[in-house]
């Protein structure tokens, strides 16, 4: 069609037709790609989510059977053997093979918070050495994080994981390449911080779709008192 | 009853709070189970896909930013998107079925406006009405059908019996025409 001509306004057609999943695969990808450094268009497909949803406001509402919530509970919370484990990675860890690849460092704390946190930890690969660096508060749960190695290829995200003793590996949140990002420990793991083990693991973009670790582990560290 | 702050439950499962996804879950389920059953039309692929949105809602409510979209909007957007893959696979599938030459697309009859009992998205809901009552009729029906049946550019094409490419250009258009409206 000749007589569409190309205006600033393309753009947020394009996002349109991006929020209602019209546009053809290839085209919806570049769309995705866009979206991660342009600011202005993420802000064109909020706005256009946020008319859409509208549109699912008139939508009867329908109680689920009772059944539904205990399947949901059951998927997500029952008990998973550990990952270490099906990974093959645990006697690397427990068996005081740590130096060779999985060393712990030290760590150096200057450039992270004005205050030094009682807990942290260096996760570092055998290849690219430190991979991230994190500090954790036992009392408030608060953890800062930063990914300075291993970043992730487009479509890919990196992970962090807690791993407590023999429990299911927790999602800690997503790393950011060079970025500090504030998580959060849950108030029950608080306790049991220091000596425990922090793991990155390669997940699709967004995260794990299952809420266990999907792909390669690529760093671990141990949580230590500084 | 009190509408719990879903900001706030968001933020809580986000930090793997079960109590506050407990919450978060009665608060919106017959929401989201509604509009599952309302994209797929049969009771049990709904009840999966109920499921399957509450997973998707638990491991990502990180990436729920507030301030972004209004955490409704954002639960809106998981559990449609989520059904609208189911239904476009399932129609996919079937393809070669004989639904009498219906397809779900079909089904797009005016949306039952429903008893007026949620008066607080009002505003904004009767503004995209308004907006889309501005295009001519089939337009905003090919709108909804893209929304509310995942319909594709090719299905809308079959429907209204255009091009493709016509059916493309035409959407954008609408699209066009909707955003004017909605800025005013």
């Amino acid at each position: 069609m000749s007589d569409v001509t190309e205006t600033p306004d393309d753009d947020a057609v394009l996002a349109a037709e991006y929020v209602l999943g019209l546009l053809p695969a290839a085209e919806a990808q570049d769309v995705a790609r866009r979206l991660l450094r342009e600011p202005d268009l993420r802000d064109l497909c909020d706005t256009w989510s946020e008319h859409f949803a509208e549109l699912a406001a008139d939508v009867e509402e329908v109680t689920p059977p009772p059944a539904a919530w205990p399947a949901i509970e059951a998927r997500l919370f029952a008990r998973r053997t550990p990952f270490w484990r099906r990974l093959g990675l645990g006697q690397a860890l427990l068996g005081g093979a740590l130096a060779a690849g999985l060393a712990l460092a030290a760590l150096r704390l200057g450039w992270l918070l004005p205050e030094v946190p009682p807990l942290t930890a260096a996760l570092t690969a055998e290849d690219t050495g430190e991979v991230a660096r994190i500090a954790l508060d036992p009392d408030s749960g608060e953890v800062t994080a930063e990914l300075v190695g291993l970043f992730p290829e487009a479509g890919r995200s990196r992970e962090l994981w807690l791993i407590q003793g023999d429990n299911a590996p927790v999602s800690l949140g997503l790393l950011e390449p060079g970025v500090v990002v504030a998580l959060a420990v849950p108030e029950d793991l608080r306790p049991g911080l220091e000596g425990a083990v922090l793991a990155i693991s390669d997940e699709p973009s967004g995260g794990s779709p299952t809420g266990q670790p999907t792909g390669a582990v690529l760093a671990t560290g141990a949580i230590t008192a500084s | 009853m009190a509408q719990p702050d879903l900001d706030e439950l968001l933020a809580r499962v986000s930090m793997a709070d079960r109590a506050a996804f407990g919450q978060l879950y009665s608060a919106t389920s017959a929401k989201l189970f509604g509009l599952c059953l309302r994209i797929l039309h049969d009771r049990a692929q709904a009840e999966d896909a109920l499921q399957e949105v509450y997973v998707k809602i638990w491991q990502r409510a990180e990436a729920y930013q507030p301030g972004r979209v209004r955490p409704m909007t954002w639960l809106i957007t998981v559990a449609r998107n989520h059904a609208i893959d189911v239904a476009r696979k399932t129609r996919s599938g079937v393809t070669g079925q004989s639904d009498g030459g219906e397809t779900v697309i079909d089904r797009l009859e005016t949306p039952d406006p429903g008893p007026a009992e949620q008066l607080v998205r009002k505003d904004e809901r009767a503004r995209i009405e308004a907006c889309l009552e501005e295009l001519v009729a089939e337009r905003a029906d090919a709108v909804r059908l893209a929304y509310l049946d995942g319909a594709t550019y090719a299905e809308l094409a079959q429907r209204f019996s255009v091009p493709l490419n016509t059916m493309r250009t035409w959407l954008r258009r609408s699209l066009q025409s909707l955003r004017v409206c909605l800025s005013r």
